[in-house]
């Protein structure tokens, strides 16, 4: 007896990442925040030399015979207290802001990830000597240390940055540690042992890549978190310095002129109102991609 | 139980010393010696006054030799457990101690108020977002708190005071509320106590809306995953009316984790206090940690860090032991 024509009616198969895809587009909000954030990237760092380069407004040329100005076609946020552009600034400034938020919440990130695992995997003494170090790190009062460090080191970029990783990578070591801890006896990392993977390859490419979800959605937060604390010790005089213009510091020297006449209370708004959108859709991208990547995931 | 606490207590000491240490290198690394300061302010100061006071401090020995970093540690942690906490530099006549003592009022009634707010704000705002879940009252103020989580804390308050300072003072010729400080300056006696409410009140709601934000979140989340217990479905087929299905039966158990998350967020409020109270000229703790690491003045700062340091230690345990009172399921050995 002849076989007979079977034709098996397959739903179109996705891969995890289109899936992930799918469900992030369907956030709203999340999407709005991704695409906030994409354009203060390219404002930034592609739209900065341009605006400087049709306007002529450069973010240090002084003008003291403008200062304050309101808003006008030529200065779309006026001038500030030396007669510098603040549109100039500020896109300037969000580089800067940026990359401490990028640069700092990646590696710390990375620096968690690799304590999470190997404290996870090994067990024993070294997990014991890890988490209590994390308990200690956990348990100090970090944002009075900001100051002390940012003054012991010399307040600056990278000392910011430097501070906020020493500070930022507790919470991933825990939550990866977990998830290692939960996948380490199954069965597919016994297969992977069984065909003579390395330990460190087992790590890598088996128990981290499987806690991808956890870290993704908390490096989305922390780049945000870390683009406030910036602000922040900018703000209090011990992040960025002047001439090196930063959201926080620029909103630092508004303050300092709270009172002056014409533009000087609108130059508060604008440094604090892109810091606020920004990390709004951070927030909002962390929401979107905790229940993309994995809905039943809690962090 | 009593095992545990006392367990925990002993695990504060390596921790402290550890604070300790840190701080007293990163502040010794920071700038020039404290005595330095004492010629820089008093230029006729004598040679031998400088010497007698680097003694004390134990930073150089009998001849004048500098004292290696660690001996000096050591002199300073002696002073410290003998209760001498040394002079403050820049409030004159103060110690440490007594510095800290002067402005700790301040910082509790500041911190007291904005729980307080926050809590009566956020609390019924949370059970009633999770009783109609996906509502547009819901919508509404869960896209709220994403802002207030949002807003950078130093940015709101110098627009409030932009807001009720700045733009009233212009338009009306007063001011709807001052712009930081605890009490206006020459005011009569028997006006303080308003004086003081009226000028507590922008830091009390700049410091309140990122808890208010943050705890609504907790409470509505905390409610969510209650109401779909086993325990509240009993207690719904059972006929009880709905009245009593929510209040005694599943807020009670809501409430468990936001005791915790209370305690625990009461160490972020003191850290945080260093912003808030810089941007009101507040006098509270916070602001005095950052004046005195700002002005070199290395025995409040040493003092004031390590108090932020017991704080939060002392309710990173506190939280520990609130979740096993409130929960009996909890059991600690």
């Amino acid at each position: 007896m002849a076989v007979a024509d079977v034709t098996l009616e397959l739903a179109p198969s996705f891969s995890y990442w289109q899936m992930v895809w799918t469900r992030f587009r369907k956030h709203k909000l999340a999407m709005f925040g991704a695409a906030i954030i994409l354009f203060m990237f390219f404002a930034c760092f592609i739209g900065y030399p341009i605006y400087a380069h049709f306007t002529g407004n450069a973010y240090v040329g002084q003008d003291l015979s403008y200062r304050y100005q309101l808003p006008t076609a030529s200065h779309w946020f006026g001038t500030d207290d030396l007669g510098r552009d603040v549109v100039a600034r500020i896109l300037y400034g969000g580089r800067i802001s940026i990359l401490v938020g990028f640069i700092s919440a990646i590696t710390s990130v990375i620096l968690g990830s690799l304590i999470g695992v190997v404290s996870g995997y090994f067990g024993g003494w070294i997990d014991e000597a890890l988490m209590r170090f994390t308990d200690v790190m956990m348990s100090l009062p970090y944002i009075p240390l900001y100051l002390v460090l940012a003054m012991a080191f010399g307040p600056g970029f990278w000392t910011l940055v430097g501070i906020f990783i020493a500070f930022g990578w507790m919470g991933d070591a825990r939550l990866v540690r977990g998830v290692v801890l939960s996948l380490k006896n199954m069965e597919f990392v016994e297969a992977a042992r069984a065909v003579g993977a390395s330990n460190w390859r087992i790590m890598l490419r088996h128990l981290l890549l499987n806690s991808m979800a956890p870290i993704i959605v908390s490096t989305t937060l922390m780049m945000g978190g870390n683009i406030v604390s910036e602000a922040a010790l900018s703000y209090l005089g011990l992040g960025i310095q002047p001439p090196m213009p930063s959201w926080g510091n620029i909103l630092q020297t508004a303050a300092e002129y709270i009172f002056a006449p014409g533009n000087g209370p609108l130059l508060i708004f604008y440094p604090g109102f892109f810091i606020f959108i920004t990390v709004l859709s951070f927030n909002f991208m962390g929401d979107g991609l905790r229940d993309a990547l994995d809905p039943r995931l809690k962090i | 139980m009593f095992t545990y606490i006392m367990r925990r207590f002993l695990q504060m000491i390596p921790i402290l010393i550890l604070i300790s240490i840190l701080t007293f290198l990163l502040l010794r690394l920071a700038g020039p010696d404290p005595a330095e300061y004492m010629i820089m302010a008093n230029p006729r100061i004598h040679l031998e006054d400088v010497l007698r006071e680097k003694i004390r401090l134990g930073l150089v020995d009998a001849s004048g030799k500098p004292l290696p970093l660690y001996i000096q540690y050591f002199h300073w942690l002696k002073q410290i457990m003998q209760g001498e906490w040394g002079w403050s530099r820049i409030w004159p006549s103060q110690t440490a101690f007594g510095a800290i003592t002067l402005f700790l009022p301040n910082s509790l009634i500041l911190m007291g108020f904005s729980l307080l707010i926050s809590l009566i704000i956020a609390i019924p705002i949370g059970i009633y977002s999770a009783l109609k879940q996906y509502s547009s009252f819901d919508y509404a103020f869960t896209t709220l708190s994403f802002l207030g989580m949002s807003l950078p804390t130093f940015w709101l308050g110098l627009m409030s005071i932009i807001i009720f300072h700045l733009i009233p003072s212009r338009l009306l010729g007063f001011p709807l509320f001052p712009a930081g400080d605890i009490m206006s300056f020459g005011k009569p006696y028997q006006g303080l106590f308003y004086d003081r409410v009226w000028h507590l009140f922008l830091p009390t709601m700049v410091l309140a809306i990122f808890n208010m934000a943050t705890w609504t979140r907790y409470m509505r989340s905390s409610l969510l995953e209650v109401i779909r217990a086993d325990y509240v479905r009993t207690a719904r087929a059972k006929g009880l009316p709905e009245n009593k299905v929510i209040y005694k039966h599943a807020l009670r158990n809501a409430l468990i984790p936001m005791v915790t998350i209370l305690t625990l967020s009461i160490p972020g409020l003191f850290g945080g206090a260093v912003i808030t109270e810089t941007v009101f000229a507040y006098p509270g703790v916070g602001r005095m940690l950052y004046q005195a690491v700002l002005g070199h003045d290395y025995a409040v700062a040493m003092t004031d860090i390590l108090f932020l340091a017991v704080v939060t230690i002392i309710f990173n345990l506190v939280a520990d032991i609130m979740y096993a009172v409130v929960d009996p399921r909890i059991r600690y050995s």
